[in-house]
């Protein structure tokens, strides 16, 4: 028997395995047609993709679980004592892997012990770590939660430095340096829900954190706190999410105090709304995924009134 | 000789201690990272896996 006609029948075999495949990897590979011409020369067309649909957040059973995963072509920020000085690049398997690797280089004159090293994600053109400008948005589009707001960290401290070999003190695992919220809003006199364009969130114990920043002094990350306005693209009466990192890492228990959150709602018709929800304190802590639905009434101010004299308890 | 097989056993158990305590500070999963460093360029060590956590399941309040 000739070569070839063994040759053919094992190809005819591999052929018939390539089913058409859907990989999860930032490349997919279809296979198009495999034929078998007139001279028996077989035809093995591949395609190449990229796959739009990694992503870092993944909302699953039926939006009771919130899952994460590393995806390919994702960087993760390098900060050095507060002052970022590079990025890493995140490789990972196929799939949605809880585990990758970080590669890259990051040049820093005068690296001593003691030093914090932060890597954080998502990492962002600006490089800042920020929940300000929030859409209510979990995932994909620009300016969603899982884009901007879901951030990661892994903190290290520089333990020794011996040779060409620096040792960090610290697990290399992050942590989620927040929880995220669900808010429906439903109005209190209907009971059907809010049609919002825009609501602010304040804290009655002024916990809710805008913006981070390292103290150098105390080698520590810490909030500038604050009342968080989130703004939909378009006004929606389904709930809506948001990124809220409650006091600082320090405090970081469910020991800490419970608080009330109040909600002012504007809706399409630029009508306001005033609500208010008790918090216990384990709903405070990161690393969370939580759900509400925060009861609000119209505010209907009269000509002389500056003010709502509604009280949101 | 009740002094010396204090030593016997003793010293097994001494270098057993010491043996972990080296583990523990060689980790690399739960207690420090190594990075490469030359001429002030630095980067993690590949070998390392990163783990990264879940938000989990949803908690209604």
């Amino acid at each position: 028997m000739k070569a070839r006609h063994l040759f053919i029948p094992v190809l005819l075999l591999i052929l018939a395995a390539c089913e058409p495949v859907e990989l999860e990897n930032e490349y997919q590979r279809t296979l198009v047609e495999g034929k078998n011409s007139a001279d028996s020369v077989y035809t093995l067309t591949v395609q190449a993709f990229k796959n739009v649909d990694t992503k870092a957040l993944d909302l699953v059973n039926g939006d009771q679980t919130l899952n994460t995963y590393w995806k390919n072509g994702e960087k993760v920020q390098v900060f050095i004592n507060g002052n970022g000085y590079g990025l890493l690049d995140v490789i990972c398997g196929d799939g949605k892997p809880k585990t990758a690797t970080l590669s890259g280089t990051i040049t820093y004159n005068g690296l001593k012990v003691g030093d914090v090293l932060t890597l954080l994600i998502p990492s962002r053109n600006d490089a800042k770590w920020d929940y300000t400008g929030q859409n209510g948005v979990l995932t994909e589009v620009a300016g969603s939660i899982e884009k901007m707001f879901d951030y990661a960290t892994a903190i290290l401290t520089i333990e020794s430095i011996e040779g060409t070999k620096v040792t960090t003190t610290g697990p290399a695992t992050f942590r989620n340096e927040q929880s995220i919220y669900r808010f429906a809003f439903t109005n209190a006199t209907t009971s059907s829900a809010v049609n919002v364009k825009k609501f602010t969130i304040y804290s009655s114990n002024n916990k809710i954190s805008n913006s981070l920043s390292f103290n150098g002094t105390n080698k520590q990350w810490e909030s500038t706190f604050g009342s968080l306005t989130v703004t939909a693209s378009s006004s929606t009466d389904k709930p809506l999410y948001v990124a809220l990192r409650y006091g600082d890492y320090t405090d970081n228990t469910t020991a800490r105090e419970k608080d009330n959150f109040s909600f002012d709602v504007i809706d399409n018709d630029a009508a306001l709304y005033l609500g208010g929800k008790a918090v216990p304190a384990d709903k405070l802590v990161y690393g969370k995924f939580l759900n509400t639905t925060i009861n609000v009434s119209q505010v209907v101010l009269n000509p002389n009134q500056t003010t709502p004299a509604t009280s949101v308890w | 000789m009740k002094g010396s097989n204090m030593m016997q056993y003793t010293t097994p158990a001494m270098q057993i201690v010491e043996l972990h305590a080296k583990t523990a500070i060689c980790s690399t999963s739960n207690n420090s990272v190594t990075w490469t460093y030359n001429n002030d360029r630095f980067s993690p060590d590949q070998s390392i896996g990163w783990d990264r956590p879940d938000y989990g399941d949803l908690v209604n309040f």
